[in-house]
This record gives structure tokens, sequence and C-alpha cells, in this order.
């Protein structure tokens, strides 16, 4: 039952800097304390070991920085969001930014359920260095983009995990169009990829398969900058809208 | 600003690429909440550039409260720049050596081998290798003698340091005591001032200047006479009045082995287990005050955001003011998810009135988490002569009281190999415990009968440097093995959860723990020949010190002081922990008398010359409860 006397506050916040090392669970921790620092009337949980009620969006992997994420903390009184913002500003890091605040209605459904897609932006420094030298920036886009065409003709996508193989559906999880990028020696690709409970392709699998698809070596995994730059709530009509 | 500034010297850029390739890489990225910056417009103003440095992991270091303690200490200190440094993992480690990289600092990913001084933690005898190993990914020499000047100098202290002779060709100076209270500042500053007035002092001018410091042991300078005089262990004298929050409180990102606040609220420990090196090295007790406590806990919450702070000593339940500081605590956080907690509690002293409170919500100890005592030996006539104070029918009352009040779980510590043991102490271990788990099914809620559990911690007898056992045999492995087996057919099996040291982790711990000089190519050989592996080993391997023995041709065995005299010169004869040798004759012989002595914090005094020596009193939150003790 929801408390009529609670207020939902949605935190939008950045991942950012070495920041991007963190894991999932680490930015939990460290947004709960971050709350805590804040004195903000925060709500907790009922039980014999009672704990904050502030919930996370979808899970961004260890070394993926993120433009804006978003948690949602449940306050107990009303705070005006430029002052909770405030509170928030004085105690943070630099790799963890908050950027906005803005409440929403106790009776939404939560980040998680809510949460249909992400942005993804994947830099690869160097990325010429393991590919032929005369390859030219324009070969390998269009090299990228066939790669991505062979995807889309497949009817499953398979991802090996650390001890399963999982099956994704093409038409549902391989984005219809990728932007590729290139400046100077780093290659810059822009993505949308689908979140659902059933599942999601993470980009770092959908990354590997796009180079094998394309016939081109994989770049190294430390060589590889992802940054989530957006998620994407279900407007209800078919289309995207951002969370806050 | 998105990121730390980069200076000239950070390693960043060659150690940032090789984060995706190793686990738990939050552990090297530094930028903890707290951690003070230090703007690159004032790196300039940096006259001495120290590393502190926990020789393990840093989700064990960083949860290191002395760490924090002198890290915040040594900020203080005007013209120097304190960074921390960890044992890495052993993939990083990996890496670093195939890149021919340095191990480097957190805060400005600067080389190891760049600083002036690294200070390194000892916390217990076993952590020396890894030491070696820290040296060597620094890109140092090993052995202090191969070192030049421009190389760090390494100090090291720490619970370990009271017999630091299996590791003194490896360090250049050896820190005695309790650093806050000014050591370390004195010790900094000298250095610190050296360098002002000789901007490249040698490395001879560097150790005379710390062999001046009280508390510091300079090896080569003993060894060639100049320093002469024992090395009195320091305490810090304003431990009991000093604003004691720290300016500089971190807040990891990393999970951390102990991942909460702590407030140490009491110093030293007088219970006089003779055993016991901490409560030697410890002496004499000195507590907080409540208000002290209460407001380092509250502001240390609010200004971090922990949800639990732990109430940290020797002996947190013979605080004279416990049970006043947990209800003030309590009511404090109340409704706020924060918890308190303690992280032992003794039989002797625990009332009911502490059930209560700490079985009450909000205070953290919930009565899931397992209660812990440590009645160390089975017979009262062996816990005699151990000084434990503690008789079976207390323990039993105390297992009553907390399994009627909710709790069904509760650990036992009890040693094996004690001075003077016999089969029949070892088979009394198991009487106890059946005694533990009857009384405990009695008195629980009979709807949790099935959930009550008794854990049995056995450990072996490890005799210590500067203790009333200083001169005991200890156990070899053969024997422990046959004293454990005794001991599996005494307990039962049902209800009984039972785990024991390795002996022959035991064994070498009681090796290095009483070594003199020449364990030191052992532990060298034993670093050496693992190809520093031994020094990421979570548990004890007794195969890389059998490997390095059979290297070095020596027999183990014969290594170990097994047979010391009071008359002897003992490998720490020249380093003073305060107390007089004669004192711990008179304890070694009342042990062997099975005569008690009482813990002088609370009764007379039993003249062990700690506060004369090291001109220092006792000192409890609550006056009134020394009125009647007698203090010679
Ligand atoms: S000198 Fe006396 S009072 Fe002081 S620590 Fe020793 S026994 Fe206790």
């Amino acid at each position: 039952m929801t408390n009529p006397t609670l207020f939902r506050l949605r935190i939008a916040y950045a991942k950012q800097g070495r920041g991007r090392f963190l894991s999932h669970l680490e930015v939990q921790r460290y947004l709960t304390r971050l709350v805590r620092r804040s004195g903000l009337p925060y709500a907790v949980s009922q039980g014999f070991n009672p704990q904050m009620r502030l919930a996370t969006g979808p899970a961004l992997s260890v070394a993926a920085a993120g433009k804006r994420e978003y948690c949602d903390l449940t306050l107990m009184t009303y705070v005006k969001p430029m002052d909770a913002l405030r509170c928030l500003n004085e105690v943070q890091t630099d790799y963890l930014p908050v950027l906005d605040a803005a409440y929403v209605g106790t009776k939404e459904p939560s980040l998680n359920a809510a949460i249909c897609a992400q942005a993804i932006c994947a830099t690869i420094e160097d990325a010429f260095a393991d590919i032929s030298a005369d390859v030219q920036p324009e070969e390998l886009a269009q090299q990228l983009q066939a790669g991505l065409a062979a995807l889309q003709a497949r009817d499953t996508l398979e991802v090996e995990l650390k001890d399963k193989t999982k099956v994704f559906d093409s038409a549902m999880h391989v984005p219809k169009d990728i932007d590729v990028v290139t400046k100077g020696s780093a290659l810059q690709i822009g993505l949308t990829l689908r979140i659902s409970p059933q599942g999601s392709l993470r980009p770092d699998a959908l990354l590997a398969a796009l180079f094998r698809a394309a016939d081109l070596p994989a770049p190294d995994i430390g060589s590889v900058k992802l940054q989530r730059t957006a998620l994407y709530l279900d407007d209800g009509e078919g289309g995207l809208r951002l969370p806050l | 600003m998105t990121d730390i500034e980069e200076g000239s010297n950070t390693l960043w850029s060659k150690i940032e690429p090789l984060l995706a390739h190793v686990e738990r890489p939050s552990r090297y990225i530094n930028g903890e909440y707290g951690v003070p910056h230090l703007p690159l417009s004032q790196s300039s103003q940096v006259q001495l550039n120290v590393g502190l440095c926990y020789p393990a992991a840093y989700e064990l270091g960083q949860s290191n409260q002395a760490l924090h303690v002198l890290y915040d200490q040594a900020s203080r200190v005007e013209g120097v720049r304190v960074q921390r440094t960890f044992l890495p993992g052993e993939d990083m480690a990996t890496l670093l050596k195939e890149q021919q990289l340095s191990l480097f600092t957190l805060e400005d990913c600067t080389a190891v081998n760049k600083l002036d001084v690294l200070g390194i933690t000892l916390p217990f005898e076993l952590c020396f290798p890894a030491v070696l190993e820290i040296l060597d990914l620094s890109g140092l020499p090993v052995r202090a003698a191969d070192r030049t000047a421009d190389m760090p100098l390494v100090i090291v202290g720490g619970p370990a340091a009271y017999n630091p002779e299996p590791i003194a060709p490896f360090v250049d100076a050896v820190f005695l005591g309790e650093a806050d209270g000014g050591a370390l500042s004195d010790i900094l500053i000298a250095l610190r001032d050296l360098q002002a007035s000789d901007t490249s002092p040698s490395r001879q001018m560097q150790m005379e200047a710390l062999a001046q410091i009280p508390g510091v042991y300079v090896p080569c300078l003993f060894d060639s006479g100049v320093q002469a005089e024992p090395i009195m262990r320091r305490v810090a004298h304003d431990f009991h009045s000093a604003d004691f929050t720290p300016a500089c409180l971190m807040v990891p990102y990393a999970e951390l082995i102990h991942d909460r606040l702590t407030v140490e609220v009491r110093r030293g420990c007088t219970r006089g287990c003779r055993f016991c090196q901490a409560g030697i090295t410890y002496r004499p007790v000195r507590e907080r005050s409540a208000d002290s406590i209460v407001a380092a806990a509250v502001t240390g919450i609010e200004r971090t955001g922990f949800d639990e702070v732990s109430l940290t000593s020797l002996s947190t339940t013979d605080y004279s003011l416990i049970e006043e500081v947990l209800q003030r605590l309590k009511r404090r956080f109340a409704g706020t998810g924060v918890s308190v907690s303690i992280p032992s509690l003794r039989v002797d002293n625990f009332s009911i009135d502490l059930v209560r409170i700490l079985a009450d919500r909000g205070t953290g100890a919930s009565k899931k988490s397992s209660l812990t005592f440590a009645p160390e030996a089975g017979s009262q006539r062996l816990r005699d002569v151990i000084n434990k104070g503690v008789t079976d029918q207390q323990l039993l009352d105390t297992v009553a009281y907390a399994f009627e009040n909710g709790w069904t779980r509760v650990k036992l510590y009890f040693m094996i190999g004690l001075p003077t043991e016999t089969d029949e102490d070892v088979t009394a271990i198991g009487d106890l415990v059946k005694q533990v788990l009857h009384t405990a099914r009695e008195n629980v809620n009979p709807s949790k009968r099935g959930s009550v559990q008794i854990s049995v911690s056995v450990s072996t007898f490890v005799p210590k440097a500067h203790t009333p056992f200083q001169w005991e045999p200890q156990l070899l492995p053969e024997e422990t093995l046959r004293r454990q087996k005794i001991l599996q057919g005494a307990i039962p099996r049902k209800g009984i959860k039972l785990s024991w040291h390795d002996a022959s982790g035991s064994f070498i711990e009681g090796l290095v723990a009483r070594g003199g000089r020449e364990i030191a190519p052992l532990i060298e050989e034993v670093w050496r020949s693992a190809q520093g592996a031994v020094a990421y080993v979570d548990n004890f391997d007794f195969d890389y010190w059998e490997t390095a023995a059979n290297n070095l041709n020596v027999n183990l065995e014969s290594l170990i002081n097994n047979r010391l005299d009071s008359q002897d010169s003992l490998p720490w004869s020249h380093l003073h922990a305060g107390v007089s040798t004669d004192w711990l004759l008179d304890e070694a012989a009342a042990a062997r008398n099975e005569q008690f002595t009482p813990d002088c914090a609370f009764d007379t005094c039993s003249n062990c010359d700690v506060c004369d020596n090291l001109n220092v009193d006792i000192h409890l939150a609550d006056d009134t409860v020394r009125a009647g003790a007698r203090h010679d």
C-alpha cells in the first residue's frame, strides 16, 4: 500500500571519469551514503533491519560511464527539488555528480520496470591499430554497417556468457541503425539497445558480434570506452521519453 | 572538473588501460569521498612525499583504523603530502610486472619509488613476505643496504613490529608503539626539516635523524653501536583527551572487510591474559569520555553517510560507560537505519542490560548475528594458568541470558597448546562446549531450538615477545595434530561447527614471532622462490615455506626458538614494551602456581612498571569505578 505522506524524488546523476570503473553495487552503496550525508529526510523500510528506500535504474557495467543515470529516493517530508539538489551537490564526489532532481508520482512504476531502452556511445581509441593500415575511415564505417545488416538478417543472436549461451531475438534486440564516426585514430559508434525484464543485450556483446560480423578484429577491451548517453521510458504511444 | 588533475609524475595513463583486465578496479581509482585533493598549484609546496601502506588488498587495508588516524595526522604536517598504497590484487601485480610499471600511490598515482618515505603497517608476522613483494613491485631492492638515498626510507610499525628482527634487514627503521599523539609528526618533521636544510641528505643523515626520535629503532645504527640504549615504546599521551574526530574521514566506493565508521573508545586492556601481546603493548587502559565518543559517532555518521558505527577497542564491553554510550547512540540513531555495533563481547561482564540494548532494534546487533566469547581454555585450572578470570558458570549464565533474549548462535574461541596443557584440558574443551549446547537449547524459545548453532574455533598457542609466556615452548605441528584429534573426539558432532587453525601455520607464525635476524634469509627465500605468490594467498600455504627451507638447506624445526631461558638475551631484548622483565617473570611464576592477577583498570596495580616507564596513567571514563583501587 502506498503511504500518501511520502514523496518520491527522482535523481539524475552521472557516472564519469575514473568513476566508470565502479560496479553497480558500488554505485548503489555510494548513493545511500550520499543521501545520508546530505541530511535529506529519507524514509526507511519496515522490518528488523531497516534500509533506506532508494531504488536505482538498470545496472551499468564496470568500466562503462553514464551521462545521465537515475535513482528514486523516498522522502518523509517534502523538500524543494532545488534544495535537495543543493544538499546532494555539497557532499558528492567528482566521479558521481548529481545533475537534477524532481518529484514523480509515488504510484508510477519503478525505474527498473519502466526503463525500456538505452543509448550507448562506444569510443575505441586507436581503432586502426589492429586493422590493416590502408583501411580508410569511410571503409571501416561501411564495413561496420554491413556487419549490422548481417546481424539483422539473422533470426537470432547468440551471446556466450561465462557458463551458458544466451539467445536473443535479432528483430527485437539488434539495433535498427548505428552511427559510426571517426575522429583521428578513434572510432565512435552510437546505438540504441532495448532493455527488457526478459533480458537485455549487453553493449559490449553487441559490439563484439558487430566486429565479428564485419570481419574486423575485436578491439582490446582496455581501449573501448563505453558511455550510456541516455535511458528511456516507454511513453505509452509507441515512442520513448526521458525519465526526468 | 570530471576527473583528477593529472600531474607530470602520474602513471594514470598507463594504469587506466589495465583496469579493464583486473578484478575490482575500484581498488585503484582513488577519489573516495573525504580524500583530500591537492591542487597541482600547491604541489610545489610539498617538501616530503609520504606513502602509507598496508600490506594487503585495498578492502582490508582501507578498513584499518590506524591507517585513517595516521593519514589524518600526517596530512596536518605542513609541507607533507601523504598518500595511500596497498598490496595490489595478484592480477594487477602480474600486469605491473609485465609492463614494467611500479606499484603506485592512489592519490597522485605516482610510482612508490618516487616517494621520500614509505610507512608500512605490520599487522601480523605472516605478512612479512608481502612487505618484500611491495618493495619489489615498487622497483626497490628488498634489502635496505642495497637501497640508495634517492629511494624512499622504509619505516615499519604496528602490532608485529615488537619483534622486528626477522624483517630488520629489509627496512630502514622500526617504530615501536602508538604513532598517533605526536610520534608520527615527530618523524615526518625531522625528515622534512632535514630535506629542507640539505636537498639531498645522505641515507646516514636520515637514519641518524630518525634515531634521535623516541620510539624509533634503526637496525643498522644499532648494529654499528650508534644507537645503544634499549628503545622504549611510545604511547599517545593525549589519547583520552584529544579531539579525535579525524579531519578527513574517507568513505570508500568498494566494499571493505569492515565497511563502517569506527570509533575507538578505549585503548589498552589489562585483563592480563598471559598469552596476549596486545595486553602488554597497549598498556595502560585509557578511555575516552562518553560525550566525546557520542559526538564522534554522530558527526562521523553525518559526515560519512555510513549506516553503521562500530565502537572499537581490545575489549569494548570493559569500557566503563558502555551502557550509557549505547543507549545515547540508540536514541540518536532511532529511525535512521543506522546501527551501532561492538566487535566482541566478554563473558564476565556481559550484563543482562547489555543483552537487552544489543537485542533492540537500532543498535545493529541483530539477534540473527552471532555472539562471540573467548573462554580460551576448557578447564578452570588452565584458565587460571593463563589468567582468564572466567568460570564455567559465568559462561553458561551468559549463554542462558543471551538465548533467552532471542539469540540463536554463539561462537566460542579456544586455544590448544597453552603452557602446562594436558590431554584432560583438551577434553575439557569438549565438556564445556557440550554444556553450552545444552544450556542454549534449554533456554532458547522452543520454536527456534532447531536453529541453535554453536561454532567453536580453535587456534594453537603461539608464544609472543614481551608477554609472560615469551619463554614458553610451542607445539610442533605433529603434536598439534594429535591434540586436535583428541579435541575432535571430545566435541559433539551434532549442533557444533568446529574449525581450527592450520597446525603448520601456527608453527611458522611462532617461528617468525620469536625469531631473530637468522629468519630474514628464510623470509626472503619464501618470497623469492614463490615469485611473490606467497603475498597473495588468502589461506596459509606451508609449501612455500618448506620449499624455501629446502632451497636454503635448513630444517624449519631447528630454526624455532623453542627453548628460551629467562637468563638469555632474547632477539627483542633491546626493545622495551614498557613492562619490566621482573614483572613478566613474576607473571610466568604466577601462571605455574595458577594464581590470579587482577585487572589494574578496576583493581590494584600489579606493578608492571608501564605507568612509570612511559609516564602515563590509567584513565577511565567513569572515575567512580576505580575508587577502591590502589595504584602503587
Ligand atoms: S603499572 Fe600498575 S596500573 Fe600501570 S599498567 Fe602496570 S599494573 Fe596497571
